[in-house]
């Protein structure tokens, strides 16, 4: 018996491993392994996913587009690959091959020449009872309405995204998603008022909610009562939307967007961590106004540990009268942005943080706009020390540091107080050296409480 | 108290005082294999009267206790207790059967362990049983230890499969998927070894035979035109429509004389794009039958597929067959939504064209028909498939 010296030792692999280990390429990678030998030829189809994504393949206008004399370069149809199919036809050619074997992901990006039907088509076969994952990114030319299917025939269902132009209509009779722990609603449209809060009913165990409202061109409210949720990023985009959130269980909550109408937070008692990048209409005349709802805001966020506010936010914060923050008394963590100079509401804001830990200053570079430099802080450090600086503060890091007056001054403050200070990391702009060695001249004058302290400049 | 007890007497099996029969008959109903097996030993050690019988031949006191592994070759290795648990295969022999504590009662392992590979699963078990270790430790020792080569690498895969040591099967399986990643397909054959064993034509027969038959395109020609004249006198009036099965026996006439012939290579990119893009031009100036037309616009697209499937169907291979087979369902699935738009009478017409066609076609080759009869049992030549589109018909539906 002549025994080759070149075994094909993967083919000796049952099925089943062959296809677990297609599992981890991409569907496209995985359907290619089909020319490789006759035995793989339909290996592929074991694997219990699909992802179809437009952008894994090259597209180049079919020829007839070519040929045209006004070539419109924002074109939504006629893109082929360049051996002449269309992204349909193979998604097609795909489905039909696998042979309708147990689907348990699917995820659909297709943002050019999507057409309704061939999505329906696709989603309607994909909607199994096997089926855990499933995620469509698409900009159909019609709404897409989601088939009633998915709400009655996915017990399995663990993670659900809809982003893209997507008609959410549950039917009253829906079974629900007794499984679905993930839920991203992106840029969709709700077929009634009460549709969006009988989506909700749905998902009894949900965990992680991420939505983001467009412009409705109506009022609607979004009452978010879900006593499992650990999770929920917030963008609001709409002017007329309200928010309800209760949620004993929110870990995390995010929210961009506007504020224009009252968010209502009730029941955040476990929060850890909050986000927030509240945008200003600029043309808004009533600041004061805007600034008091956000101050409502961040007074329902009493209790977290971590608190990130952007640039936005707090310029909000400057414009509220009395401004009179609660206390934080667990705040350990506290990220704050802001424009071109330091807000007037960081000492207070750092008096009612007395647990504070690290303490990180973000310049925010893509401010529009230009105010002039602020004299320095008027700030009575002499009078009320806050008590963080004193005890608990271990990291300070400021980025886009610019060397400015009350920059430097703040810092000063700072060294001053910090008796058990670290770690003070300054990233700076790309400034000249003369600049850098004035600055780190004037940074190593100051006195430092800490002995510990050290000073990192990139 | 209970925990730290067992834990104690589990390393210093002397002292066990501590410990009695109620905790020890507690410690047998855990979930975890690994402790149960533990306990299962110290009763053996210090219970004698409850001792079962393999297990009461070789007990001895000793701070290290072995499991001995016979690899299909017959070779007997002896390895420590914790780390030879670690396998679910071996923990779950070792309970069951009560085999691997003396060299006589080894346990053997499967066909695909063999000495080598035994023992690198064996480090592998060896550090990830330790508790201690944080998860980034675990990921470097990862790293290093799936470099070898492609061969080994399958052994593993194999090896570790048989043992049913998910984990390490994870990270195998991801790093042979990593190995065919972003290669073309001759360098993953030569990588593996894998013989080349399909022709050209099937080979490039998933999506490009689509094109390659005249006749089919000819057909498709017909049937866009068609199509679009029944579109625009459907435009006229309201109609109803019955069930019709008309398209499915067109779809049976397609399979009758595509013989998977010599297709023309002529490039037929161009042509097949015009169309394409007039029908969608088409398409957008009329939006009120919008949805219909992609009906028509998708059932085209699939029966150019369902053609270009059964061309190359020179090699009557099991898999032409069956994707053939699996393949007509989908499309009769979009033909009941397209028949339920069409009026009676056009189908009439449409179907009349087919058949002379079709005849056309049949008077030129019926060589090549004869050649069809013997190797399917699928395509009639007539045009009275009913029956059996029928059949396709009602399990689509029922899939759905």
């Amino acid at each position: 018996m002549v025994r080759n010296k070149k075994r094909d030792r993967i083919s000796n692999l049952p099925d089943h491993l062959v296809s677990h280990i297609l599992s981890f390429l991409t569907t496209k990678e995985a359907v290619a392994t089909s020319i490789l030998s006759s035995r793989w030829k339909t290996l592929w189809t074991l694997v219990p996913s699909l992802d179809l994504d437009e952008d894994e393949f090259e597209w180049i206008l079919s020829d007839e587009k070519q040929n045209r004399k006004k070539k419109k370069w924002d074109d939504w149809d006629g893109w082929v690959c360049p051996s002449g199919f269309t992204f349909v036809q193979i998604v097609s050619k795909i489905w039909a091959l696998r042979n309708a074997y147990p689907l348990q992901k699917f995820y659909l990006n297709l943002l050019y020449d999507c057409d309704t039907i061939h999505v329906d088509k696709w989603v309607s076969t994909a909607i199994t009872s096997d089926l855990e994952e499933l995620t469509l990114n698409i900009c159909p030319n019609l709404p897409f309405d989601i088939p009633s299917t998915l709400f009655n025939y996915c017990k399995t269902l663990v993670d659900l995204r809809l982003y893209g132009n997507i008609i959410v209509d549950p039917p009253p009779s829906s079974l629900g998603f007794p499984s679905l722990k993930i839920l991203h609603l992106l840029g969709v449209q709700y077929a009634n008022h009460d549709s969006f809060s009988r989506f909700l009913t749905c998902c009894p165990i949900l965990e992680y909610l991420c939505l983001e409202v467009i412009e409705m061109g109506e009022e609607c409210n979004f009452i978010i009562t879900l006593p499992t949720l650990k999770r929920l990023d917030f963008n609001m985009q709409d002017f007329l939307s309200r928010l309800e959130i209760n949620a004993p269980a929110l870990q995390y909550l995010e929210f961009v967007g506007f504020l224009h109408k009252v968010v209502l937070l009730e029941n955040l008692s476990n929060l850890v961590q909050a986000v927030l990048f509240v945008s200003h209409d600029s043309e808004e005349n009533d600041n004061e106004d805007y600034g008091n709802r956000v101050m409502d805001f961040i007074r329902a966020l009493y209790n977290v540990k971590s608190l990130h506010l952007d640039s936005f936010t707090t310029e909000c914060l400057c414009n509220v009268p009395e401004f009179d923050p609660p206390m934080f008394h667990n705040l350990a963590f506290f990220n704050f942005g802001f424009h071109s100079s330091i807000p007037h509401v960081l000492p207070l804001l750092l008096q009612r943080a007395p647990q504070l830990a690290v303490l990180t200053l973000n310049r925010d570079k893509s401010h529009l706009h230009s105010t002039s430099e602020q004299e320095s802080l008027k700030w009575n450090f002499y009078e009320y020390v806050p008590k963080c600086l004193s005890s608990h503060l271990t990291a300070f890091q400021f980025k886009g540091f610019k060397g400015q007056k009350d920059e430097l001054e703040l810092i000063g403050h700072i060294l001053q107080m910090a008796r058990i200070l670290k770690t003070m990391t300054l990233s700076s702009d790309p400034s000249t050296e003369k600049e850098k060695i004035r600055v780190l001249k004037e940074l190593v004058m100051f006195p430092r409480h800490s002995s510990t302290c050290q000073i990192t400049f990139h | 108290m209970f925990w730290k007890a067992l834990k104690k007497s589990l390393y210093h099996p002397n002292k066990v005082k501590s410990l009695n029969k109620g905790h020890l008959l507690f410690a047998l109903s855990l979930p975890c294999f690994y402790w149960r097996c533990k306990v299962q030993f110290l009763i053996n050690l210090h219970c004698p009267c409850q001792m079962s019988e393999g297990a009461m031949a070789v007990v001895k006191p000793e701070m290290k206790s072995y499991i001995w592994l016979q690899t299909a070759d017959g070779s007997i290795q002896q390895v420590e207790e914790e780390v030879a648990m670690f396998c679910p295969m071996i923990c779950r022999e070792v309970i069951q059967t009560g085999t691997g504590s003396s060299k006589n009662y080894a346990i053997s392992l499967p066909q695909r362990v063999n000495p080598a590979i035994l023992g690198l699963i064996l480090d592998y078990c060896r550090f990830h049983q330790v508790p201690g270790r944080s998860n980034k430790e675990r990921k470097t020792f990862d790293e290093k230890f799936i470099r070898m080569d492609t061969k080994r690498l399958c052994e593993l895969t194999s090896a570790a499969d048989s043992l049913q040591l998910k984990p390490l099967v994870d990270l195998t399986s991801r790093a042979l998927a990593r190995i065919i990643e972003g290669k073309t397909p001759e360098e993953i054959r030569e990588t593996f070894h894998l013989p080349d064993d399909l022709t050209e034509e099937e080979k490039l027969e998933p999506l490009r035979n689509i094109t390659d038959d005249p006749r089919i395109r000819l057909l498709n020609r017909l049937y866009a035109r068609k199509r679009k004249e029944l579109k625009e006198r459907e435009k006229l009036k309201n109609v109803e429509v019955e069930e019709e099965r008309v398209d499915d026996r067109s779809v049976d006439d397609l399979l009758s004389f595509i013989n998977g012939g010599d297709g023309d290579t002529k490039g037929t990119r161009t042509n097949k794009n015009k169309k394409k893009n007039r029908r969608r031009k088409d398409q957008s100036k009329d939006s009120c039958l919008n949805n219909e037309m992609h009906d028509l616009h998708s059932a085209c697209h699939d029966g150019e597929g369902n053609n270009g499937l059964l061309a190359s169907a020179s090699t009557s291979s099991k898999l032409q067959d069956s994707a053939a087979v699996t393949f007509s369902p989908k499309l009769d699935f979009d033909d009941v939504d397209i028949d339920d738009d069409l009026d009676p009478a056009m189908k009439e017409e449409l179907d009349r064209e087919v058949e002379d066609f079709a005849r056309r076609l049949n008077s030129v080759w019926p060589e090549r028909m004869q050649e069809l009869f013997q190797g399917r049992k699928l395509v009639p030549i007539n045009l009275n498939g009913n029956s059996s589109m029928s059949r396709y018909t009602s399990t689509s539906l029922d899939q759905r």
